[in-house]
């Protein structure tokens, strides 16, 4: 284990978690209390028993002790009956408080959007009413910050403030277009952009190799690494042995931020026109927008190719872009799209923006973030707290954004250190995905993406 | 509460992500450790060997050596790999990805490096590098 630290969000350690943990204790104090009532119930019918009714005459004083012994145990201060109801009372108690600090929860997160979002309309009021002092402040707090030293060194170190500027963009909008309505949110704002990419696939062809099954996290995460080495690849991998086997597939990430205009046009700088690549930046909002895209399209296409029982586990792994796609792909799965039913187990992403993503409850996801790193904040979403969704944040400055981001720098030491780890959450984390790594050996699909 | 702007920021942000060699640069780099991958492909008990340079938005200078073996001596061959691309000419390079699989045993091995971060190790390990990692190092 280095030296970094390393922050578990959500899973089983979580307050999610701890509060549906609080919830079932109180249901099952709750439903026991019932069932104490109903046993002090059912023996109050001893109390006037016929046949002991009709022994009294013969043996009044023996009669008379079991009585009141009888109606102490069920009647009495510490009789079955006040324990009932105590019970019962502890039980729905604490249901009441596991619901009250889930809405308080949600209140504080909700909060906090309020917040974000006047703090973006009092800066546009600033911007209009006193537009000199409102820079002027700004300005000083960026200089004492030391911003202008080096701004895009600033805005590495502070991708917290990154996030909270973009957070309190939509306040500001608000300020200037109030009521505009549309877009209004992230997904509707990354449609409209993915609307301008060719979203197509056009060919799905796959070659298949015999290979050595991970036989750790890391040996995935090292497969995962491997995919990005070609691009508009990614992989399908069977591991363990049939009845058991297992799906493990392999999303790496973006390979261009390009522009959406045919390559070719006349005045306009490479970086605009599209790369004819699928893991492109057309993807990406796709992907975040959750419209169709190619690349989902293709993994949905491989996993039939690939004829994935629909009872056989399956494991996502991704990461960026790759992160995107895997929760996508899993969202798509829990709607009946891709023409079978599958079995997602697990999603794992590295570095990927898939906190606004709504997963089914049956799929666990872990998602691993540098802090540092810009790209999984980017959805504009804190760190969710999800007893099925566990993130594991780590703080590592590498200098740049691209190291800040990367597979091979960055999530590959994270998950050596990460299995080496004794803490609870990170071990229970990591235990609900000992299932995709068993060793031995293993057959794999490399699919190979084309655009139409 | 969802958002309009992160999106937009994730194009503008990450463009800034772009490759670090250029294409000149990057093809001379694939040349280099294409014999790199003849050189390791001459060794005991390997099969296969893919090397790749990859610069692009995901992957920053890197040196890729993917090694499949039967019944080969996995950290020997490891060892090889790294050896090799860190005493090539390939540079720009910020990262080593190096893996090792022996089919027959069904193991593997492997490592992950960074220049920026294990440049020290590195080069007490394998020496100095016969050109700078990144272009203007000394």
């Amino acid at each position: 284990m280095s030296d970094r630290d390393y922050t578990v969000v959500g899973g089983s350690h979580g307050v999610e978690a701890d509060l549906e943990d609080m919830d079932a204790a109180g249901g099952l104090i709750r439903s026991k209390g019932w069932n104490v009532g109903e046993t002090a119930l059912a023996t109050h019918k001893y109390v006037l028993d016929a046949n002991l009714l009709s022994s009294a005459v013969l043996a009044p004083a023996t009669f008379a002790t079991f009585e009141s012994g009888l109606l102490g145990a069920l009647d009495g201060p510490g009789g079955l009956s006040a324990n009932a109801v105590r019970m019962t009372a502890t039980g729905s108690f604490l249901q009441a408080k596991a619901a009250a600090l889930a809405t308080t929860d949600r209140a504080l997160e909700y909060l906090v959007d309020v917040r974000q979002h006047t703090q973006g309309l009092v800066f546009g009021l600033g911007l209009t009413t006193a537009p000199l002092p409102t820079a002027a402040v700004t300005a000083l707090a960026l200089w004492q910050g030391d911003f202008f030293e080096d701004p895009s060194r600033w805005l590495l170190e502070h991708p917290d403030v990154l996030e909270e500027v973009v957070a309190s963009t939509p306040g500001l909008l608000d300020f200037f277009m109030p009521g505009v309505g549309f877009p209004a949110d992230a997904e509707q704002g990354a449609a409209l952009l993915a609307l301008l990419y060719d979203q197509d696939l056009g060919g799905l062809t796959s070659e298949q190799d015999e290979e050595v099954a991970p036989a750790s996290l890391a040996d995935a995460m090292r497969k995962l690494d491997e995919m990005a080495d070609q691009p508009d690849a990614f992989k399908i991998e069977r591991v363990g042995t049939p009845p058991h086997e297992v799906y493990n597939v392999y999303l790496p990430g973006t390979k261009a931020f390009d522009g959406p205009f045919p390559a070719g046009t006349p005045g306009l700088p490479d970086e605009l026109t599209d790369s004819g690549l699928v893991q492109n930046l057309g993807t990406n909002f796709a992907g975040v927008a959750g419209a169709d895209n190619a690349y989902v399209e293709a993994v949905l296409r491989a996993m039939r190719e690939a004829g994935i029982p629909p009872d056989a586990p399956v494991n996502l792994l991704g990461h960026s872009q790759g992160g995107i796609v895997a929760a996508r792909v899993a969202e798509a799965v829990s709607h009946g799209e891709g023409g079978r039913s599958y079995r997602i187990d697990n999603v794992v992403t590295a570095g990927s923006p898939v906190d606004h993503v709504e997963l089914p409850d049956d799929v666990s996801v872990l998602s691993l973030v540098n802090e540092y790193d810009i790209v999984p904040r980017l959805d504009g979403e804190a760190y969710g707290d999800d007893a099925r969704h566990t993130t594991i944040v780590t703080e590592v400055q590498t200098g740049s954004v691209a190291g800040n981001h990367s597979m091979t720098e960055l999530y590959r030491p994270m998950v050596d250190d990460l299995e080496a780890s004794d803490d609870p959450a990170v071990r229970d984390a990591l235990d609900r995905l000992s299932g995709l790594h068993p060793g031995g050996g293993s057959t794999a699909w490399t699919f190979h993406m084309a655009r139409g | 509460m969802r958002r309009l702007l992160p999106t937009v920021v994730v194009a503008v942000a990450l463009s800034a992500c772009g490759p670090a060699a250029s294409p000149e640069q990057a093809g001379a780099n694939q040349e280099i450790l294409d014999r790199v991958a003849e050189q390791l492909a001459a060794e005991d008990g390997v099969t296969g060997v893919r090397a790749t340079y990859v610069d692009d938005a995901g992957n920053e200078a890197k040196a890729s050596v993917r090694v499949d073996c039967r019944g080969c001596d996995l950290p020997a061959v490891l060892d090889s790999a790294v050896r090799a691309v860190w005493g090539s000419e390939v540079t720009p390079l910020l990262a080593i990805s190096a893996s090792v699989e022996d089919l027959e045993r069904a193991e593997s091995d492997d490592v992950a490096l960074s220049v920026r971060t294990d440049e020290a190790e590195l080069t007490r390990r394998y020496g100095e590098r016969p050109v700078p990692s990144l272009p203007g190092d000394d």
